[in-house]
């Protein structure tokens, strides 16, 4: 289980994140200023440092130049309510692997906390692997298999299929869907999320295996067999 | 024509004038003298008593004699026959007498100009006159010189008059000078360039003073307009990062609870219309930064760049949405701008959106792309229901059509993004009927050579 420290000083923020990450199965600091977060950081050795930039007593770049001083491997992924690119470049240079701003998705965070990861952990060969009963998605070479047989999705079907089975049981937005498989960041009347998703669901369901469920209205979620939806 | 010009001109019209002037009435006047001598002595001869005609001639030539008048006397009959008595030394050569004589005789007395000569008939009884030429050569040799003389000597004095009047409005043409130049440094916004402080005539001293009184209050008025933009910028900008703390908690919270499993259909159904409320205030927030960033006459540095690969990227990005509608589009392959790649992609990706907003999904979008002499014009077409007006300038947060826009989700923005956008990097944009049935939507953009 990967520990992360989480720091920022806004209590709805830390709870938020607390909250989520925790579900996601990982263990979590918390710290309310950053020298507090330096203190942790430095003695506790978490996996993974999520920090706010604006934060009483040091703030996030002072958090970073001093934690980088004797640390240079841990990663810290920065947490900013601004949006100037200059931030986004000054957190780069003092060392900050990734940069999520305010407002962000619960879900998007999970996702860049669980590709750094990722990159820093020694991977097992699973975690490039997804199932569903007898589907398995490999991320890494893009291929779908149901048993033995190999079946051929377009780019933007593999995405789909990808952003689903990533968050296998939990209802996915179309929206969200819009964001992450089209970079189309609003709501829009289109068809298109229904037309490929019908694509992948004629590609991949079988008489006796049906995951992806439509949630009216909301969006879609993968259901596994066996779980109760 | 600058002043100092004019006033050359001016002053050379003034030498030119009163050296003319001078000079013709100086030889008026002394034409008039030096006849007047000329014909003095003629004056005196007194013929009265005379009834013998060779007794007026003897004390006629006695008179010339004693006189010294050069002068030619003939003695001409009512025939006109003419016999020469005397023949002056200056006398034209030719010779006028019978003609001219015959015509004196009409009017006994008179004399006249004829010539270069005066001639004088006097009656010296038994009919017969003497008539005595006088030359005006050397009056008019005297008057010639006169003039070269007024016309020099009115030519030195108003020499002499225009330096002095150039050297006292000298310093009135300077502080002008010092004005003007001012006045254009303040145009181009130098508003701390110190106020010339020349000294001048009394009017130009109050121009110096009031001028200075002026810019002195539009620098106060700018800054107090500059600070007050700031401070609204500021607050939006303070309000809107002071938002999206409690956003990001309640939208976290929201997806956690939508994305936990179990939930029913009605309770997935009320945490997703909270979460779509929750995204257009996202949405809204990052719009009206997006505004105090741009928006407020600001003016965003501009850089050469290639919009036709950029519209095409965006539109490309749109593809997905736009797959049920006719889509054409009209460019070359490239049209080099004067624009900024984010700003520029914010305007086309926020008129894409537009149109999918705002529109029927088998609507048709037509984009052009074209060059004039100085500008790049890109159009976006639709066949929508087009606005119910077509303003010159966007108001923000009017929704067009309140229904449509609500369950589409529009912030009401949009327009004021893409106008204020497009206005920071030096363009136009102009909403006005489509042919199409819709909206047409026109940036013009500075063109880049």
């Amino acid at each position: 289980m990967s520990t992360l420290l989480i720091a920022d000083d806004e209590a709805g923020v830390l709870s938020l994140l607390d909250e989520a990450l925790k579900r996601s199965g990982y263990a979590t600091l918390l710290a309310a200023n950053g020298a507090e977060a330096l203190d942790i950081a430095r003695r506790s050795k978490p996996d993974l440092c999520i920090v706010d930039i604006n934060m009483p007593l040091l703030n996030g770049y002072e958090f970073l130049q001093r934690f980088r001083q004797d640390d240079v491997n841990t990663p810290v992924l920065l947490l900013s309510a601004r949006d100037a690119e200059e931030d986004v470049i000054r957190g780069l240079k003092y060392g900050a692997d990734d940069y999520v701003r305010k407002p962000f998705g619960v879900d998007e965070l999970l996702l860049r906390v669980a590709a750094i990861l990722r990159r820093v952990q020694p991977q097992s060969a699973s975690d490039l692997i997804l199932r569903c009963g007898e589907l398995v998605v490999n991320i890494d070479t893009h291929e779908v298999h149901f048993g033995d047989e190999l079946i051929d999705l377009s780019a933007t079907e593999f995405r789909l299929l990808e952003v689903l089975l990533e968050r296998t049981g939990r209802v996915v937005t179309r929206e969200q869907l819009l964001r992450e498989v089209w970079n189309i960041d609003f709501d829009s009347e289109t068809s298109v999320l229904d037309t490929y998703v019908s694509y992948v669901r004629k590609k991949i369901h079988r008489s006796d295996f049906a995951p992806i469920t439509t949630v009216r209205g909301v969006g879609f979620k993968i259901v596994s067999p066996g779980a109760t939806s | 024509m600058k002043l100092k010009s004019k006033l050359n001109i001016l002053l050379v019209l003034v030498i030119l004038a009163s050296t003319v002037g001078a000079a013709t009435a100086a030889s008026i006047f002394s034409h008039r003298i030096e006849m007047n001598s000329l014909e003095a002595p003629l004056r005196s001869i007194d013929l009265t008593s005379k009834g013998n005609p060779n007794e007026a001639l003897t004390s006629i030539l006695n008179l010339l004699q004693s006189e010294n008048v050069d002068a030619t006397v003939d003695i001409v009959n009512l025939h006109g026959r003419a016999t020469r008595l005397l023949s002056s030394s200056t006398a034209p050569k030719t010779d006028p007498t019978t003609r001219d004589a015959q015509r004196l005789l009409d009017q006994v007395g008179s004399s006249s100009d004829v010539n270069n000569s005066v001639y004088t008939a006097l009656n010296i009884g038994a009919d017969q006159y003497a008539v005595i030429i006088l030359s005006t050569l050397q009056v008019q040799r005297h008057q010639q010189e006169l003039e070269y003389l007024v016309g020099a000597v009115s030519l030195v004095l108003s020499g002499i008059f225009v330096a002095a009047a150039r050297r006292t409005l000298r310093s009135d043409l300077l502080a002008l000078q010092d004005l003007e130049h001012y006045a254009s440094e303040v145009t181009r916004g130098e508003l701390d360039t110190p106020a010339p402080n020349r000294k001048g005539s009394a009017e130009i001293a109050n121009l110096q003073r009031e001028f200075g009184v002026m810019v002195t209050s539009l620098k106060e008025k700018l800054l107090l307009e500059q600070s007050s933009r700031e401070m609204m910028q500021r607050f939006v900008d303070d309000a809107s990062h002071e938002l999206r703390t409690p956003l990001t908690v309640i939208k976290g919270f929201n997806e956690l609870l939508l994305t936990q499993e179990g939930l029913g259909e009605e309770e997935l159904s009320l945490l997703a219309t909270s979460a779509s409320e929750i995204s257009r205030m996202e949405r809204l927030i990052s719009d009206l930064l997006y505004l105090a960033r741009v928006g407020e006459g600001r003016e965003i540095a501009t850089t050469p760049l290639d919009v036709v690969p950029i519209l095409r990227s965006e539109l490309h990005r749109f593809e997905p949405l736009f797959e049920s509608r006719v889509v054409q589009i009209n460019a070359p392959s490239s049209c080099f701008i004067l624009g900024d790649e984010e700003i520029l992609r914010k305007i086309f990706s926020n008129a894409f959106s537009n149109i999918c907003r705002y529109t029927r999904l088998t609507d048709d979008v037509a984009i052009t792309v074209e060059r004039t002499v100085d500008v790049v014009i890109v159009t976006v077409d639709d066949s929508g229901p087009g606005l119910p007006k077509y303003e010159v300038v966007p108001t923000r947060f009017e929704r067009f059509d309140d229904v449509r826009s609500r369950s589409s989700g529009g912030a009401g923005l949009g327009m004021s993004i893409m106008y204020e956008a497009t206005r920071a990097i030096g363009g136009q944009m102009v909403m006005r009927p489509s042919n199409l049935g819709g909206l047409s939507l026109e940036f013009r953009f500075r063109q880049s050579n």
